[in-house]
C-alpha cells in the first residue's frame, strides 16, 4: 500500500514545486496591468469571433476511435504477462481477438473515419 | 516512517535533478542545433555557455505573469502544474541502476504510460483556458495527436512485456542481461521511438505548438515561469521517454566496465541526442498526415508485430 | 506593324473606337493602342480573355479634364501588348464598368483604383479600400490631393484615429455577422506571413473555407512620391519596394527612363547590370528557399541558405556598397565599376554554389515529409493563372515558359545562353522546382556576363549629368524580377517629374490568386501555399 501512497506524495510534491515556482515569479515579476496586454493574441487584432465556438468534428472522431482501441488494449496487458503459461490455446484466442480489433480498424478506415476530407 | 522519509528525500533529489537536467538539456539542444546549423550556440556565459540557460531561467523568474482577458482563470492557473506533476511522477519507477529506483512497482511500465498520458491534459487545458484561437487549435491538435500515438506506444512496448513476462521495469532490464531487446525487436523500437517523439510534441510532430502556423500553439498566452514550466515538462518528458526506451530496448544499466547508472545515463542521453538530431533535420508533418500516419501505418504495424512476437515465442518454447 | 494590324482586327470589330494607334514597340513598349467607349470595354475584355490574353496592368490616370483607365492586355506566347483606354470626364466619382468577373486579377486593380482615385467600378463584387484603411476619406493619387501640406490634413489625421475609435464599431459589426463560424486572423503579427500581410481565415475545424487577404500595412504610396520627385530623386525608392530583389527593380526603373530618353547605357555597364541582377535573383531565391522550409517546420535549411546568401551579399556589397536596398543603377550606366577581387570571389562562388544546390536537391527532394507537404497542395491551374495575371516562377510552375528575359528581351539577355525552366505540376512543389532550377540558370547567366564583360567606361556617352527631362509620351518597360513581371507605366508630360508612374509589381497579382489556391486546405497548408507564392509585402503595398 505504501508503494502507491508514494504516488500521491509525488503528485502533491510536484504540484507544490510548480506552484512555488509560479508563486516566486508572481512576487519577483512586475505587475503592470493594461487593457492591451490582457488581450488574447490574435496577430494584433481584436478576436472577431469567440474561440470556443463551433469546432470541427474530426477531432472528436479520433477521440472516439481512441477510446475503443484503448479499451481493447487493456485486454492485452494481462495476456502479455501470462502469455507463456497460457500455451497455444491462449495464443489462438488472442489472435482471434486481435483479428476482431483489426476488422474494427479496417471498418473505420473504409468508412473514412481516418480521412480528413 | 523511515520509508516516507526515504521517498521524500529521493523526491527532493529528483526535483533538483529534473530542474537542472532540463536546463542542461536546453543547453545541449542549443549546442546540438548550433552544430547542425553552422553556428556556435551559447558561448560566453559560463564554460561553453553552460550557464546561459541558468541565466535565462533566472530572467524568466522576473517576468510578469498575465491572465488574458476572459480566460478561465482556474484552468489557466492549473494547466502548467498539471502538465508538470505527472512527468515528475514518472521518475518514481525508472531503474537508473541495479538498485537505484525509488519505487520498484510491479506495474512500473504502465505507470509511466499513465503519467505521460496525463500530461497532455495539462496542454489541452492550457489551450482551452487561454481564450485564444491559436491556443485552442494547438490544444485540440495535441489531444488528437497524443491519443493517436498512445496506442502504438503501448502496443510496441507490449512486445517487450511479452518477452520479459513482467511490467516491472527492473525485471525488464534484468531480462536484457545478455541481449538488449533492440536486437530482437527492431521494429518495436522504431515504432516506440516514433510514438514517443509524437507524445513529447517535438518536430516532426510538433503540431500543437507549430510555430509557423499557430504562433506558439497552446502556450501562446503563457508568460514567465508559467511558460517555463511547460518548457521544463517538455524536456523532462523527452528525458523520461529516453529513459524508458533505454530500459525497454537498450539494456538499461547493463554494460561492461562502468557502473550501472553511468551506462544508463549515457544510453539515455544518447537517445536524447538522437531525438534532437531528428528535430533539427526534419520538417513538420501536417496535422491530418500525422494522425493518419498513426492509424494507418503504426497501429497495423504494431499489431502485426505483436502477433509475430507471440508466434515466435510460442514456437521457441516448443 | 501592318501585319499585326491584319491579325488583330478582331479586337475592335463592331465596337465603337474613338481612336486607334499603332505604336513602335521598340520606342515605348506598346504595340497597339485603342481608345474606346465605356460600353464596349466589357465586350473587348471578353474577346481578349477568349484569346488567352492576360490583363497585365490597370492604371488609372487623373488628367485635368477626365479620368482615364488604361488596361494593358498581353500574351504569354507571343508578346502583343495592347493598351486600351477608357475615358470618363466626370471629375467627382467617375463610373467605369468592372472587369472583375472576366479577369479575377482585375478585382484588386479596381479596388486600388477606387482607393487611390475614387473611381467607381460598377457591379464590382467588393469595392472597398485596398491599401488604405477601410475608413479613409482621401483619394491620395488625385492631382487635387494636397496631403499634409494642404487642406486634407484633417482627413489624413482621421486615418490615424481610425485605430482608436472606429475599430470597436467595425469589430462589433463583424462579431454579429460571424457569430457562428470560426474566423481566425493570421497576421500581420505572425511568424510566417512574410511581413505584414493579414489573412482572415474562415475555418471549419482546421479546414479553410475561405481566405480574405488584407494588405496595405506597409503602404507608402511610392507612386505619389514619384510625382513629387524628379526622375533622379526617385531612384532610391526602387530598393524600398522589393527589398529582397532590389536589383531587378533598379533595372526596371532605369531601363524605363532610358527607353523614354531613347539612349543606351555603355556596354560595360550592361554586363555589370546583368550579372549583379542575376546574383541578386539567386540571393532572393535562396532567401525564399530558407524561409519556405522554415514555414514547413524545418529550421536548419534556413541557416544553410543564409550562409550561401551571405556570400552573394558580400560580393554585391563590394560592388555597390549596399547589402539589401540597392541603389546602384544610374541613367546610362551604373554607379561604380567592378572592384578588384570581385572576379575571384565570383569564380570561387559559382562552382561552390552548384555543389550546394545538388546537396539541397537531395536533402529536400528525398525527404518524404517535404514531398507530402508540397505535392498537390495549392494548385493553380493555367486558366486561373491567366485570369489573375500571375507571372514569374508561379506561372512557370504551371508549365508556361513566360519569362520577360526571353519573351521581350532587354539589355544583353539575347546574348546570354540560358533556359527558362518550367514544370507542369501547378502545385507548390513545382514552384519549388522552378526556383531551384532558376538559381542554376542565373548562375549560368552571371558566369557568362562576367566573362564576356568588355573594358570601357561604366557610363554611356549621353548619360545625363543631372536629372533628365523625359519627353512627353507614354512608356512601358518590363523586366523579369525574382518574383515575376515587373513593369512600369510612365505618363510623362515633358517636365522634370513624372505625371503618373504606375508600378505593376509581380507579387500583387500573385498574391491576389491566394484565396483560390487555398480553399479546402488545412491551416497548416496556408503557410505552405503562402510561402510558395514568395510575396514581398512592401512591393505589394508600395
Amino acid at each position: 500500500m505504501m508503494e502507491y501512497a508514494s504516488l500521491l506524495i509525488v503528485f502533491a510534491f510536484a504540484a507544490f514545486v510548480a506552484g512555488l515556482l509560479i508563486f516566486l515569479t508572481s512576487i519577483l515579476g512586475p505587475r503592470r496591468k493594461s487593457e492591451v496586454k490582457e488581450q488574447p493574441f490574435e496577430c494584433g487584432f481584436d478576436p472577431i469571433t469567440l474561440p470556443r465556438g463551433r469546432f470541427g468534428v474530426k477531432f472528436y472522431l479520433v477521440a472516439m476511435l481512441f477510446i475503443i482501441f484503448d479499451v481493447e488494449l487493456v485486454f492485452l496487458f494481462p495476456w502479455a504477462v501470462v502469455f507463456k503459461k497460457l500455451g497455444a490455446m491462449g495464443l489462438l484466442e488472442m489472435i482471434a481477438f486481435l483479428g476482431i480489433v483489426v476488422v474494427g480498424l479496417v471498418y473505420a478506415w473504409k468508412k473514412g473515419a481516418l480521412e480528413w476530407e | 516512517m523511515n520509508e516516507l522519509f526515504r521517498i521524500i528525500l529521493s523526491l527532493v533529489i529528483v526535483i533538483g535533478f529534473v530542474l537542472i537536467n532540463s536546463l542542461v538539456l536546453v543547453w545541449l539542444e542549443r549546442k546540438v542545433s548550433a552544430r547542425i546549423q553552422l553556428r556556435r550556440g551559447p558561448l560566453y556565459v559560463g564554460w561553453f555557455g553552460l550557464l546561459q540557460t541558468f541565466a535565462d531561467a533566472l530572467k524568466m523568474l522576473g517576468k510578469e505573469l498575465i491572465f488574458p482577458k476572459n480566460c478561465d482563470k482556474v484552468l489557466y492557473f492549473l494547466a502548467p502544474i498539471l502538465s508538470f506533476a505527472p512527468v515528475l511522477g514518472a521518475f518514481l519507477v525508472i531503474p537508473f541502476g541495479q538498485h537505484l529506483v525509488i519505487q520498484d512497482l510491479n506495474i512500473g511500465l504502465l505507470l509511466v504510460f499513465a503519467f505521460s498520458g496525463l500530461s497532455f491534459i495539462g496542454i489541452f487545458m492550457a489551450g482551452w483556458a487561454s481564450n485564444n484561437k491559436y491556443s485552442l487549435l494547438g490544444g485540440m491538435r495535441s489531444v488528437a495527436q497524443n491519443i493517436s500515438y498512445e496506442i502504438p506506444l503501448l502496443l510496441s512496448s507490449l512486445n517487450i512485456v511479452m518477452m520479459a513476462k513482467s511490467f516491472r521495469l527492473s525485471d525488464i532490464v534484468r531480462a536484457q542481461a545478455h541481449v538488449p531487446f533492440i536486437l530482437l525487436q527492431p521494429l518495436a523500437f522504431i515504432i516506440f521511438i516514433t510514438s514517443a517523439l509524437a507524445e513529447s510534441n517535438r518536430t516532426p510532430f510538433d503540431i500543437p505548438e507549430a510555430e509557423s502556423e499557430l504562433v506558439a500553439g497552446f502556450h501562446t498566452e503563457y508568460s514567465g515561469l508559467r511558460f517555463g514550466i511547460f518548457f521544463i515538462s517538455e524536456y523532462t518528458y523527452v528525458f523520461i521517454s529516453s529513459c524508458v526506451a533505454t530500459a525497454l530496448f537498450l539494456g538499461g544499466s547493463h554494460g561492461p566496465f562502468l557502473s550501472g547508472w553511468a551506462w544508463f545515463l549515457m544510453k539515455a542521453y544518447f537517445v536524447v541526442f538522437v531525438v534532437m538530431w531528428v528535430r533539427w533535420t526534419l520538417p513538420r508533418l501536417r496535422s491530418d498526415q500525422l494522425i493518419t500516419f498513426a492509424w494507418k501505418v503504426l497501429i497495423p504495424l504494431s499489431l502485426f508485430n505483436i502477433i509475430c512476437t507471440a508466434l515466435a515465442l510460442q514456437l521457441l518454447k516448443q | 506593324m501592318t501585319q499585326t494590324q491584319n491579325d488583330t482586327h478582331w479586337i475592335t470589330e463592331g465596337l465603337t473606337v474613338e481612336s486607334a494607334l499603332e505604336h513602335v514597340y521598340a520606342k515605348n513598349g506598346f504595340h497597339q493602342e485603342f481608345v474606346i467607349s465605356k460600353d464596349s470595354l466589357r465586350e473587348l475584355a471578353q474577346r481578349f480573355r477568349s484569346r488567352e490574353y492576360f490583363l497585365e496592368c490597370l492604371s488609372v490616370v487623373d488628367y485635368p479634364d477626365h479620368f482615364e483607365c488604361c488596361y494593358q492586355f498581353n500574351r504569354w506566347d507571343k508578346i502583343h501588348r495592347v493598351l486600351v483606354k477608357v475615358r470618363n470626364p466626370d471629375k467627382t466619382h467617375p463610373h467605369f464598368p468592372t472587369l472583375s468577373d472576366i479577369y479575377e486579377g482585375a478585382n484588386w486593380y479596381e479596388r486600388e483604383g477606387y482607393d487611390f482615385f475614387g473611381v467607381i467600378f460598377d457591379n464590382h463584387p467588393h469595392l472597398t479600400r485596398l491599401l488604405l484603411p477601410e475608413t479613409a476619406k482621401i483619394h491620395p493619387m488625385r492631382k487635387d490631393f494636397k496631403g499634409d501640406s494642404g487642406t486634407d490634413v484633417e482627413d489624413v489625421l482621421a486615418l490615424i484615429e481610425y485605430e482608436d475609435h472606429q475599430y470597436e464599431k467595425v469589430s462589433q459589426e463583424l462579431k454579429n455577422k460571424y457569430q457562428k463560424d470560426y474566423f481566425i486572423n493570421m497576421g500581420p503579427q505572425h511568424p510566417s506571413t512574410h511581413g505584414v500581410l493579414r489573412l482572415l481565415l474562415h475555418l471549419d475545424g482546421e479546414r479553410v473555407l475561405e481566405t480574405y487577404p488584407v494588405i496595405g500595412y506597409s503602404h507608402r504610396d511610392h507612386e505619389r512620391m514619384a510625382e513629387y520627385k524628379n526622375y533622379l530623386q526617385f531612384t532610391p525608392n526602387m530598393g524600398r519596394m522589393d527589398y529582397v530583389g532590389a536589383m531587378s527593380f533598379n533595372f526596371g526603373y532605369i531601363g524605363l527612363i532610358e527607353k523614354a530618353l531613347g539612349m543606351a547605357p555603355s556596354p560595360r555597364a550592361e554586363y555589370i547590370r546583368v550579372f549583379s541582377t542575376e546574383l541578386n535573383r539567386i540571393a532572393s531565391h535562396l532567401l525564399w528557399l530558407g524561409t519556405y522550409l522554415l514555414d514547413l517546420g524545418a529550421m536548419t535549411p534556413f541557416f544553410y541558405c543564409f550562409d550561401d546568401r551571405e556570400n552573394i551579399l558580400d560580393m554585391l556589397e563590394m560592388l555597390t556598397g549596399e547589402r539589401l536596398t540597392y541603389n546602384f543603377f544610374r541613367f546610362g550606366g551604373v554607379a561604380y565599376d567592378v572592384p578588384e577581387g570581385l572576379g575571384d570571389q565570383l569564380k570561387a562562388f559559382i562552382p561552390k554554389m552548384r555543389g550546394r544546390l545538388k546537396d539541397y536537391k537531395i536533402l529536400i527532394e528525398k525527404n518524404i515529409i517535404f514531398m507530402k507537404r508540397t505535392k498537390e497542395i495549392g494548385v493553380l491551374t493555367k486558366d486561373q493563372a491567366l485570369s489573375y495575371g500571375v507571372t514569374g516562377p508561379m506561372l512557370r510552375a504551371c508549365g508556361i515558359a513566360y519569362d520577360i528575359r526571353k519573351a521581350e528581351p532587354y539589355s544583353i539577355y539575347p546574348e546570354m545562353n540560358f533556359e527558362i525552366p518550367t514544370f507542369p505540376g501547378c502545385d507548390t512543389f513545382a514552384r519549388y522546382q522552378v526556383r531551384l532550377a532558376e538559381i542554376e540558370q542565373s548562375l549560368r547567366i552571371a558566369e557568362q556576363a562576367f566573362a564576356k564583360m568588355p573594358e570601357g567606361p561604366i557610363k554611356g556617352e549621353k548619360a545625363p549629368k543631372v536629372s533628365p527631362k523625359v519627353p512627353a509620351g507614354e512608356f512601358y518597360f518590363a523586366v523579369e524580377s525574382a518574383r515575376g513581371h515587373y513593369g512600369e507605366y510612365l505618363v510623362a508630360n515633358g517636365s522634370a517629374n513624372p505625371y503618373r508612374l504606375k508600378q505593376r509589381t509581380p507579387s500583387y497579382a500573385n498574391l491576389s490568386s491566394l484565396s483560390s489556391m487555398l480553399s479546402g486546405h488545412l491551416v497548416a497548408d496556408v503557410v505552405a501555399v503562402l510561402g510558395s507564392t514568395d510575396v514581398v509585402m512592401p512591393e505589394i503595398d508600395r
